[in-house]
């Protein structure tokens, strides 16, 4: 690209980050930071990406950007960290490498590595804190009782291990705060605070402890029972993190019926859906020329995907396309929310996919 | 059938791939560790008979392929006359390169099974 064609396609990509400031779409942020990466301008893709995936941090193409993104920048870096792993086999060189996967994305490796790292150096406190963060952030995925109890396992051997130790500390009043083990999460933040007396997200996080009263508390605060209760309900306790300065409250899908009425007719009529429908916990949201049939599968399908994804560990289940011979359906799932599109088969299903995913984001974040 | 299962194993992005009866039997398996061949067959026979139902009610007549994507990995379920092939990939790996990379094995098992189990 020539100096005077590099510097109008800057001027033009400028332009679309102003707008889509204004108005953010993970599709159009994806777009965006990819046409910066074409043109070498690293920075500025950073920096859309940033703002994309606090926005819109379950969208799976913003993810794929991202991974693409870091993956440049980590790949060379990972060929040396293993060397340098195989040859000095210290635990920090092991500790960077397992950086590298998580940078990567290779939640796998990253285990691995870390797993190998406690055979060889018995119980380190970085590896534990480490396994236990990705065992918590699996959980806040998943819902699932069994990795909110590996995430509390592993993170009170992290504080066995160093007991000056913040970062464990810190991810374990965090899970303890979500499935409303209040009290719990006040303790662990006390050991916190008397260590590290000015840490700002953790003044943060007891501050929200503080607000909530005792009566709203449960007094036995049996772990394995909140967790398993955030299992059945699919829900947690306290969703939004407490460590976050506070921001507008946001909007609960089912506060939305009008907005979402509006966003599933553009959406029907940009992938050419023959029906539309979002369902929640609570009832129907939006219902465009669906049958009783396709609220019923909707329903019963979400169910079965969320059972299957968890029955494999893979987490929640965040959408379902079964394609036909004359037709497909498309279902995008997010917690309770169901959005369920039913196309020709001359429509292109997967990117009716990326579509739903996109306006299921927006709807959930409350954008009109 | 265990080489092509193999085969597909190793392609970008697939953590295992197996073959099974519709009714839950497994033919050929290779997946990764953490995933239990007759679990993972159970779960797929029950997503595959409720899919199918739903696609023939919805009037979307036979289903050829059905993709369940999930937080840490993605599931596709390709149903032959008596056979199903089941992929599991990475989360993050994109559809069209996830469907390009599992087609031409599928052909190829398709292919077997009409060997094997005429219809």
């Amino acid at each position: 690209m020539g100096i005077l064609s590099s510097s109008r396609e800057r001027s033009r990509l400028s332009k679309l980050q102003s707008q889509l400031q204004a108005e953010p779409r993970p599709h159009g942020l994806a777009q965006l930071a990819r046409d910066y990466l074409a043109l070498g301008d690293g920075a500025a893709a950073r920096e859309v990406l940033e703002f994309a995936k606090a926005l819109f941090p379950e969208s799976e193409e913003l993810n794929r950007v991202s991974n693409l993104f870091i993956s440049g920048e980590t790949l060379s870096r990972l060929s040396s960290l293993k060397e340098q792993a195989r040859r000095t086999g210290t635990a920090q060189a092991y500790l960077e490498l397992a950086e590298a996967y998580q940078q990567l994305g290779n939640q796998e490796q990253q285990i691995s590595t870390l797993r190998q790292m406690l055979e060889l150096f018995a119980e380190n406190c970085s590896a534990l804190a480490q396994l236990g963060t990705v065992r918590f952030e699996r959980f806040l995925s998943s819902l699932a009782a069994t990795d909110g109890q590996a995430a509390e396992s592993l993170l009170v051997r992290a504080i066995s291990a160093d007991v000056e130790a913040l970062k464990p500390r810190f991810v374990l009043a965090d899970l303890y705060f979500r499935v409303g083990a209040i009290r719990r999460a006040g303790e662990v933040l006390e050991g916190l605070l008397a260590l590290s007396p000015g840490h700002e997200r953790a003044l943060r996080m007891r501050a929200r402890v503080d607000e909530i009263p005792p009566e709203e508390q449960d007094p036995l605060e049996d772990f394995r029972s909140l967790l398993n209760q955030v299992e059945e309900r699919r829900q947690l306790m306290h969703p939004a993190p407490p460590w976050e300065a506070r921001a507008p409250a946001e909007k609960g899908i089912r506060e939305l019926v009008e907005v979402p009425g509006a966003e599933m007719e553009r959406l029907k009529e940009q992938t050419g859906a023959r029906c539309a429908l979002v369902l929640s916990g609570a009832g129907t949201l939006v219902n465009i020329n669906a049958t009783d049939d396709l609220e019923r599968m909707s329903r019963s399908l979400s169910a079965l995907c969320h059972r299957t994804a968890r029955g494999m560990q893979l987490g929640a289940a965040a959408g379902l396309m079964v394609e036909g011979a004359g037709g497909s359906l498309v279902m995008e799932l997010k917690h309770e929310t169901v959005m369920s599109l039913v196309l020709d088969r001359t429509r292109d299903a997967r990117s009716a996919a990326v579509a739903a995913r996109d306006s299921l984001e927006r709807l959930s974040r409350g954008a009109p | 059938m265990k080489a092509v299962i193999h085969e597909l194993k190793d392609r970008v992005g697939v953590r295992g791939a197996l073959v099974m009866i519709k009714d839950g039997v497994v033919v050929a398996a290779d997946l990764c560790d953490e995933l239990d061949d007759d679990s993972v067959a159970a779960l797929a026979a029950a997503v595959v008979s409720q899919t199918v139902e739903a696609a023939e009610l919805l009037g979307l007549a036979q289903a050829t392929r059905i993709t369940l994507t999930a937080s840490f990995g993605r599931l596709v379920f390709i149903p032959f006359d008596q056979l199903m092939l089941v992929v599991v990939t990475e989360p993050g790996l994109d559809l069209e390169l996830t469907m390009l990379e599992i087609a031409g094995p599928a052909r190829r098992i398709l292919e077997l099974s009409k060997l094997t189990m005429p219809v």
